[in-house]
């Protein structure tokens, strides 16, 4: 290439351009650098996006079950229950209830009072009787808490508090429903100056805490359990390596086509890549953080997110400016691509080289995980995923058309893939943390280049997965 | 730094050397990168995936010829990967019967010799000039830039040879050489001799 000039003509034109400089921008640089340094940016960015997508999914599966209070018709006790229905839907209940009881009456006014009773969940308040007024209000809507304070506010001004706020009466806690410390009071004086209650099973035991809180304990509420969701954050090194194969409808086409192409050479040459390349594993790593929500006993629903680097590591030799040629199914006919390749597969020693293929991905593996066992420290495991998967960067050498070069041209490598993993672990409990280790597969479903190039790459790895939980 | 520390500290992927080694070679590259790209933007863009190539591939080198060298090759193989890949250049090297370039008098301002001579040699087509790169300035073969710019090696030859005529009339035009008479001598035309 340093050949002697022989035309003055282009000494001339050769000192005149390299007599010329130009100095770059700062930009030029900084992308420079940023693409050489940028991994850990694209690590900590991949982290950063893991644990929000986890605690985002965590989120929407931890909502606790409502619990509500409803009074029973039949029972002077109160019955707590748990349900997952609308608060509307409760009231109705509520109401029915009540309104079924034997000595049901509608809530009365009396002048600027309202008598008090049983509490629904519209807040219509409910007295036996009253002798003089025949007006009935059906407008407060104040909250059980804010009735009994409404009521203390009838005995002590002898007004009618109301609230223009809607009923919510949902779900809350038994031990959350505290009613005002001079209800009992309240009530008594009222019912001095007003005619006394008729006696009825549901008015015989007022809405007192401790009936509450007996009548809890002596029923033994039928609760269903709570669904747990854990929050497993996992990390597994990993050994991968790489499948290669024939790209069968690559060949269908080549062979259905009448060009000038010389088939049985394709033919021959891409169904036997396997035999001419020189290639060996090497270290990958999978960081995942995973959401599992119980089901059963012993079966959990997993589903999150991790992150996958694979690599593997190629035998080729130093030889640049080769014209690499890469034959390509364009599905209507084989089109070929020329590349300046700078490594070949085949070459002298002194000239080898282990060029390294990366993958960095993000996937989003759902799946089941089965438990087996009774011991509650120490368990065996099974779990299964699929997962999408999204190719965030690569470098990927690809062989030629003849099995000479390797060259790098990215556009042939698939962004969207799929990959399934199996895994079986011992899982063991220390008191806070929940442990997880075993091995684990994983195998890329579909070729890590486009349905165009003629070999396929089928990406698997195994590693040793270690996961972590906290124990609540 | 010397080169022997350089090439080290960037094995080591050390920031501080790469950036020694980007400022020491990078003035020279840029102009290479300018006379095969349409403007500055494009020529900056190509330096920086060229040296990109060269940190990445640093440990390749094998000491074998100037360090130097194997950069401007490395940066020269990044342009015409560029250029084709943008599919400017299949565009222009097919063109045969290129059409006159039309030279204003204003166009390169009064500015030392040899960027006037790398002006000039932007204003001609980019397959010509190409071509012309390749094989006047860089010294690759008529068969090694057929074989770059996948074209028959006729093709580069008679490319070189209409490039250079076209490159006389140009510097004939802005009066940096003296219209040049069969077997002239070219250094004397430029006032060199």
């Amino acid at each position: 290439m340093e050949r002697n000039f022989k035309s003055d003509f282009e000494r001339f034109l050769k000192e005149s351009a390299d007599q010329y400089k130009m100095y770059p921008s700062d930009k030029v640089w900084k992308g420079v650098n940023n693409s050489l340094h940028n991994r850990k940016k694209w690590y900590g960015l991949g982290l950063l996006l893991l644990l929000l997508t986890g605690g985002f999914i965590t989120t929407l599966f931890v909502r606790g079950p409502k619990t509500e209070t409803v009074v029973s018709q039949n029972s002077n006790t109160v019955t707590p229950s748990v349900e997952s229905t609308s608060a509307e839907q409760k009231q109705k209940a509520i109401v029915k209830n009540i309104t079924d009881a034997p000595n049901y009456k509608p809530a009365v006014k009396s002048g600027n009072n309202i008598l008090p009773g049983i509490l629904s969940s519209d807040n219509n308040m409910f007295a036996s009787e009253d002798n003089g007024s025949q007006n009935i209000e059906t407008e407060n809507t104040a909250t059980p808490n804010e009735s009994m304070n409404s009521l203390a506010l009838v005995n002590e001004t002898n007004n009618v508090a109301t609230t223009e706020n809607k009923t919510t009466f949902t779900s809350s806690p038994l031990d959350e429903y505290v009613p005002h410390s001079n209800t009992q009071k309240d009530v008594a004086a009222v019912n001095e100056n007003k005619p006394s209650l008729k006696p009825n099973s549901i008015l015989q035991n007022p809405y007192t805490i401790e009936s509450v809180v007996n009548s809890f304990s002596k029923n033994k509420p039928s609760f269903t359990s709570r669904r747990r969701v854990e929050l497993q954050l996992s990390f597994t090194p990993t050994i991968s390596y790489r499948k290669l194969t024939a790209n069968k409808n690559f060949l269908r086409n080549a062979t259905a086509q009448s060009t000038p192409y010389n088939y049985a050479a394709i033919y021959n040459s891409v169904s036997n890549v396997k035999n001419v390349v020189t290639h060996k594993p090497d270290m990958g790593l999978e960081l995942g953080l995973t959401a599992k929500y119980a089901v059963h006993h012993n079966i959990k629903i997993k589903a999150g997110m991790q992150f996958n680097i694979n690599r593997y590591d190629i035998k080729a030799f130093y030889h640049p400016y080769d014209v690499a040629t890469i034959a390509l199914n364009s599905g209507v006919r084989i089109d070929s691509l020329k590349t300046i390749a700078e490594y070949r597969n085949i070459g002298s020693s002194s000239q080898s080289n282990w060029l390294q293929n990366y993958y960095f991905q993000v996937s989003m593996p759902v799946g089941v995980e089965v438990l087996f066992g009774k011991n509650k420290n120490v368990r065996f495991g099974m779990a299964g995923t699929i997962q999408p998967t999204l190719l965030l960067s690569e470098r990927a050498y690809l062989l030629s058309t003849d099995y000479k070069n390797y060259t790098e041209v990215s556009w042939l490598t698939r962004r969207w893939n799929a990959n399934t993993a199996f895994e079986t672990f011992v899982a063991y409990s220390t008191g806070k943390l929940n442990w997880q280790i075993g091995p684990q597969v994983r195998y890329q479903l579909k070729s890590s280049f486009i349905d165009k190039y003629p070999v396929k790459e089928n990406l698997f790895d195994f590693g040793l997965k270690v996961g972590v939980t906290l124990n609540k | 730094m010397t080169e022997e520390a350089l090439l080290q500290g960037c094995l080591k992927n050390d920031t501080a050397a790469q950036r020694e080694l980007y400022n020491r070679y990078s003035p020279k590259m840029l102009s290479v990168c300018y006379r095969f790209a349409h403007n500055r933007e494009d020529a900056e863009d190509m330096l920086q995936e060229g040296f990109i190539k060269v940190f990445s591939q640093i440990h390749t080198f094998e000491n074998r010829g100037a360090f130097e060298g194997w950069i401007r090759r490395i940066i020269v193989h990044t342009c015409i990967n560029i250029l084709k890949k943008n599919k400017k250049f299949n565009e222009s090297v097919d063109i045969i019967h290129a059409t006159g370039v039309q030279v204003r008098e204003d166009s390169v301002p009064s500015i030392i010799q040899a960027k006037q001579v790398v002006e000039c040699i932007r204003l001609l087509p980019i397959g010509y000039r190409t071509v012309l790169n390749l094989y006047a300035i860089e010294g690759y073969s008529h068969r090694e830039i057929a074989a770059m710019l996948d074209v028959e090696e006729s093709t580069s030859r008679s490319q070189y040879t209409r490039a250079k005529a076209m490159l006389e009339d140009i510097l004939v035009r802005k009066r940096i050489m003296q219209k040049p008479k069969p077997n002239t001598d070219w250094l004397a035309a430029v006032g060199r001799r």
